[in-house]
């Protein structure tokens, strides 16, 4: 017989060390809102400014007409123009710059016959930076290209409406700037959380064990699942907590929108929230003290973080890691908060592919750690 | 034995961790209202037994009765009868003496007004009314022990059990925590507890000296010192190596162990060994008023006991 009044004390206690540990309660509070707003504008991938030195050697009125055109996105920053080839390399390899365009001499000449070359020189050590920022060179080429060969073409007396033209017109759903703050925000929501959570409940108890707390309950007639209980109730409204401070910064404070259904979401959180204190229970089995549960934290975390979506795209995984991530509650759940978020996708489109996986691994995850949870000392 | 139902009967315990038998076959049987000391070296399965008794540890074979439940079969009943100090007993640092005992109260559903009242006693006999809200990490040794002493006894146990509760605690707070033991037989608890040190056995009304799992003897205090073989003798000697060493040689000299500033030395049965080692001592300048004889004590017992045990072994 499972008694309420033994849970509810141990709520309270638990409630009440959470409380009188000045340092936890304010990294509790303070962890999410902060992380959230640093991860969200560090983890940036949208390419501004990128330190970019020019070397021409042509030196003409087109060279500079071309560096003109080229250069003036927002994009790049030039820092310098550096006069051979070795200065740009020297440069790059002192860090000084990202991206260098290097005009050979005989540019101009050459475009004239058809055949002008220029050279991007990108450091490569930082790899999304250079492709992100490469690419839009090469675009600001590409349509450089465009732009001679049409006013050549209208040079000998075509008219313009006679030119044959194809444009890709290209129309973004959903987050129509691009804005990865858009992107990694929801994202971060549900990562923080992770984290969080899973280290409340695992150190709650791998504490207990580390300083002989937990002997103490062994040997009085407390029930296994009031224990549970008594641990997972302060640590879910707690988590729940979290989410909504999270959640308050990543709309009001990054204007990230709310397309779709609170109460989906919410109930995402809430399955979320049992997966991961299971899991949180699992680990704190499976340790003897607060330092194995520590590492084990980060071991299961990361996962979540890499194989998830949350930063790479599951598109690309090998097959192996494509079964392991199906297996990840952070998955479904960032479908969902991402599909909330920006496209305002309802109940009726994640029933199926998400809500449902998700809460099938939430209770899975939840018994596991139930199971595995004992009142035991050997 | 009492014709009532005894507080505590074991019947052929055991418990291995691998190879090794911590708790061997262990048969007891403890009256209510008994304090029952157990002795023996590190290692010997102490504490091992008293987790078995517990309920915190499942017993490999044999059965355990404890204030009227079977351990093995219900070890939840047991723990509701019973109050268990661990060795490695601690508190919430982070919670106040008097938020550590109600917790404790919690969790045995014990109603918050009698848990009240015992611990308004408790606390005013072990001198720790005034620190009541002070938080457990900030505890001293001794403290701490009486603070977990009141836990286990929160609520109401027929049977408590005290694993080397006074181990590392100033004598102050040890004969505080004497004064709440010994008057616990009077309300009908029976108190079954370990302890390293000797004077402390001394007081309990039986004891039972475990070695490697088993029972190597048990009786009252008195009992157990009157097994020892032979005589004790007292040397007072203020070169203690040099004694050692004249009483090493002769045949009827079995042990030396040093006691305090002096030496214990158990002599083979007779007046006449006496008077041979009185003789040996006296040609190293070690008089007469410095060598006596000495009734047995709880010690000697232990360690004559033990040597016996080797023996066998």
């Amino acid at each position: 017989m499972i008694s309420g009044s033994r849970i509810k004390r141990m709520v309270a206690k638990e409630f009440r060390q959470f409380f009188r540990d000045k340092l936890m309660l304010g990294l509790s509070i303070m962890i999410p809102i902060l992380q959230t707003l640093i991860l969200s504008y560090a983890v940036n991938t949208d390419a501004v400014n990128v330190p970019t030195v020019v070397c021409d050697m042509d030196r003409t009125r087109v060279s500079r007409d071309f560096l003109a055109s080229v250069t003036s996105s927002v994009a790049f920053a030039v820092i310098g123009e550096e006069l051979s080839v070795h200065d740009v390399e020297r440069v790059l390899d002192r860090g000084g710059a990202e991206l260098a365009l290097y005009i050979p001499s005989g540019f101009s000449r050459d475009l004239q016959h058809g055949d002008a070359q220029v050279l991007i020189l990108v450091n490569g050590a930082d790899s999304i930076t250079a492709t992100v920022a490469s690419a839009y060179l090469i675009q600001a080429a590409a349509s450089y290209d465009v732009e001679v060969k049409r006013e050549t073409i209208l040079r000998q007396g075509y008219r313009a409406d006679a030119l044959p033209s194809v444009r890709g017109e290209t129309r973004v759903f959903y987050n129509p700037d691009l804005r990865s703050l858009w992107f990694m925000g929801p994202g971060i929501m549900a990562i923080l959380l992770l984290v969080l959570l899973q280290s409340f409940a695992a150190f709650s108890i791998s504490k207990e064990k580390e300083l002989g707390t937990f002997e103490q309950m062994v040997i009085t007639p407390i029930r296994p699942t009031e224990m549970l209980l008594g641990k997972i109730i302060p640590y879910s409204l707690i988590g729940a907590l979290d989410a909504a401070a999270i959640g308050g910064v990543v709309v009001w404070v990054l204007g990230v929108p709310v397309r779709g259904s609170i109460l989906v979401l919410a109930a995402a959180m809430a399955l979320f929230i049992l997966a991961t204190l299971g899991s949180g229970l699992l680990l704190s089995a499976a340790s003897a003290n607060q330092q194995q549960a520590q590492m084990l934290n980060l071991f299961l975390a990361f996962p979540s973080i890499l194989l998830s979506g949350f930063m790479f795209p599951r598109e690309n995984l090998p097959l192996v890691f494509l079964w392991i991530s199906d297996v990840i509650p952070m998955t479904y759940l960032l479908r969902i908060i991402r599909g909330v978020f920006l496209k305002g996708t309802g109940f009726a489109e994640l029933w199926l592919p998400n809500l449902l996986p998700l809460a099938v691994l939430s209770v899975v995850f939840f018994v596991l750690g139930v199971i595995r949870f004992h009142k035991r000392l050997d | 034995m009492s014709s009532a139902e005894p507080a505590l009967r074991t019947d052929g315990l055991t418990r291995r961790f691998g190879q090794t038998v911590a708790v061997d076959g262990v048969s007891l049987e403890v009256p209510t209202g008994d304090i029952l000391g157990l002795i023996g070296p590190d290692g010997a399965g102490k504490t091992t037994f008293m987790r078995l008794i517990s309920g915190v540890l499942v017993a490999d074979s044999g059965s355990a009765i404890v204030a009227g439940h079977d351990v093995t079969k219900d070890p939840e009943a047991v723990k509701r009868h019973i109050g268990y100090l661990p060795q490695a007993f601690s508190l919430y640092a982070d919670l106040s003496i008097e938020e550590n005992i109600d917790f404790r109260g919690d969790l045995y559903l014990v109603p918050r007004d009698e848990v009240e009242a015992l611990k308004e006693e408790l606390l005013e006999m072990t001198d720790l009314l005034r620190f009541r809200r002070r938080l457990a990490g900030r505890l001293s040794g001794g403290m701490k022990q009486k603070v977990g002493l009141i836990c286990a006894l929160i609520n109401r146990p027929k049977v408590l059990i005290l694993d080397e509760p006074t181990t590392g605690v100033d004598p102050i707070s040890r004969r505080d925590f004497w004064r709440i033991i010994s008057q616990l037989p009077d309300q009908g608890v029976t108190v079954v507890l370990s302890s390293p040190y000797m004077d402390e056995a001394a007081r309990c009304k039986h004891l039972v000296m475990i070695g490697r799992g088993r029972v190597l003897a048990k009786g009252t205090p008195p009992e157990l010192r009157g097994r020892v073989r032979g005589r004790i003798v007292e040397v007072l000697a203020a070169d203690v190596r040099a004694a050692t060493r004249v009483l090493n040689d002769l045949p009827c000299v079995r042990r030396i162990t040093p006691f305090g500033d002096a030496l214990h030395v158990q002599i083979e049965a007779g007046g006449q060994e006496v008077a041979i080692a009185r003789d040996a001592l006296g040609r190293i300048g070690i008089g007469d008023s410095a060598v006596q004889e000495v009734a047995p004590t709880l010690e000697d017992a232990f360690m004559d006991i033990l040597a016996q045990e080797g023996r066998v072994a």
